[in-house]
């Protein structure tokens, strides 16, 4: 009889896992709960930008938000990471000590600027969390003296995105990355096969699935940006259709093998924690059956 | 040269709504080897841009397509239309020169790439800096191409800013009176274009060409 990863999931190299903070991530779906990363910090997050300019923020709002992604992730078995993200170099002394100081999950170094990216990594290591901090991202459109600069900081983890703006084909997607993987393969590599819209969540899911099977590396998307860039959905389906879409957008990543979703804004945490370990559950008596055994902190065993 | 029909203007837009680069590409070199002039292309293609934009603002296509379809025509444009357009020196039927940039700092150029591919696809030589561009990058081009036009994208709100300070680099290296400034990204509005003293702002890429061709009028007084 077909096993459970033959069912699903017929990849040809062994699956890397990779330990990064508290989380462990990566190997065959089902063996260790989904990772979820929700963003923080972006730039119209207008619950607790008060001047996204000069860093100044409502600390109370951002740390609720933290700890409702904390509170869903022990609900529900799953992990946690956060995408914190740097709208400027004057922010990155502010963000990351306050982000240090109310959470210890592993953090995506982000932010639309390269130089606010490295800056953060930098800052980083300088206050001694450099080992709970991922680069996010490298493309392949980054300079070298950028991937030099990440390695001499000496952080252990980064996210390869594979975004090649003249191949935006599946095929593009898994060359972009094959291009990239040579340059860092000494890190942790996570694979965010990137995408902007609905359609590109379909090449997104095809390319998960082809870069896992031939690597191994954790991997993983941000669906929500299909819903976000969804034009018509609001005004053709109505406002009740957004949070469904949203959890379906997160959950059909898991059928490819996702590892780890970007989920988009923390806000979403609610709807999407739920619907992910859901999914986590049922993947995971598919295990069971075959005489192995999930931890005990597998959705599981806390969903129900 | 041949004449273009209605056939031939529903082939390129076939070939558009193909979001194959490679179809698009075949197609404007087979309408070259048809013996097609290549401002005639152009123009079709400008139409064709025309209806993808608006399948888009309908939702009946998405961003991926656009950038799709925005990159086959930049391609398309720049291998083979270009060439043939400055190598028969008939620089004179441009509509104007627009040097496009996302200013320094942002990384973000999908937006920018359709506008840039509009601007040349309605008849615009456009010299494209791409992005993160050093404010002293676009003073030196305005300087060195006197353009009718310059346009600035911006998509974020810490990089907005950098707009104002381009404006005020050129008013320092007195080149700012010789030129027609077109702001555009997804925080900017009309107020802010107001703010910073630009000449013009567009709310999307088709929104973007008509203000160019307005300001290109304006500045030659028509």
């Amino acid at each position: 009889m077909m096993t459970y990863k033959d069912f699903m999931w017929s990849f040809q190299s062994p699956q890397q896992k990779f330990t990064i903070g508290k989380v462990m991530l990566g190997g065959v779906p089902g063996e260790n709960p989904t990772v979820l990363i929700g963003s923080i910090f972006y730039h119209n997050q207008k619950r607790i930008w008060i001047n996204a300019v000069d860093g100044v923020f409502n600390c109370e709002e951002a740390g609720k938000l933290i700890k409702l992604q904390e509170e869903f992730t022990d609900k529900t078995g799953l992990q946690s990471m956060l995408d914190v993200i740097i709208p400027s170099g004057r922010c990155i002394e502010k963000i990351i000590d306050f982000v240090c100081s109310v959470t210890d999950s592993p953090i995506l170094i982000d932010s639309p600027s390269v130089n606010s990216r490295v800056e953060a990594l930098k800052y980083a290591e300088e206050v001694g969390v450099l080992e709970r901090c991922i680069y996010n991202s490298l493309n392949p459109e980054s300079s070298e003296s950028e991937i030099i600069k990440v390695k001499e900081i000496g952080v252990e983890s980064v996210v390869l995105l594979a975004y090649d703006t003249k191949d935006l084909t599946s095929n593009g997607k898994v060359k972009a990355i094959k291009k990239l993987i040579p340059k860092v393969k000494e890190l942790k590599i996570l694979i965010d096969t990137c995408v902007i819209d609905i359609p590109s969540l379909g090449l997104a899911l095809k390319a998960m699935f082809n870069l896992k099977s031939e690597y191994g590396y954790p991997i993983g998307c941000g669906a929500h940006n299909a819903i976000e860039t969804w034009r018509g959905l609001k005004t053709k389906m109505g406002a009740q259709s957004v949070n469904p879409c949203i959890a379906a957008a997160n959950t059909i990543t898991l059928a490819a093998g996702a590892d780890f979703i970007l989920y988009g804004p923390i806000e979403n945490a609610p709807i999407v924690f739920p619907a992910v370990a859901m999914v986590n559950a049922a993947f995971s008596q598919l295990l069971i059956e075959e005489g192995k055994l999930p931890s005990k902190n597998n959705p599981i065993f806390k969903i129900g | 040269m041949a004449s273009l029909k209605t056939s031939l203007e529903q082939k390129v837009e076939n070939a558009l709504l193909s979001f194959d680069s490679d179809f698009v590409f075949n197609t404007v070199k087979e309408l070259l080897n048809e013996g097609y002039d290549p401002l005639d292309i152009v123009s079709t293609l400008s139409n064709a841009l025309k209806i993808v934009g608006e399948k888009f603002e309908k939702g009946e296509i998405f961003l991926i397509h656009l950038v799709t379809i925005g990159e086959a025509v930049k391609r398309a444009t720049s291998e083979l239309l270009e060439p043939l357009i400055r190598m028969h020196g008939v620089k004179g039927r441009f509509l104007g020169k627009v040097v496009i940039g996302t200013v320094e700092g942002d990384i973000h150029d999908i937006g920018k790439n359709i506008v840039a591919s509009m601007l040349f696809a309605a008849g615009f030589e456009v010299y494209d800096l791409g992005k993160d561009v050093p404010i002293e990058e676009f003073v030196r081009k305005v300087r060195e191409l006197r353009p009718e036009i310059l346009a600035l994208s911006a998509l974020l709100t810490t990089t907005l800013p950098i707009q104002r300070e381009v404006i005020e680099a050129l008013k320092r290296e007195g080149l700012r009176d010789g030129v027609k400034i077109m702001v555009g990204g997804a925080p900017v509005t009309r107020r802010w274009a107001e703010e910073i003293g630009a000449d013009g702002y567009g709310v999307d890429a088709m929104e973007a060409v008509m203000v160019a061709k307005n300001l290109v009028k304006s500045s030659r007084g028509l």
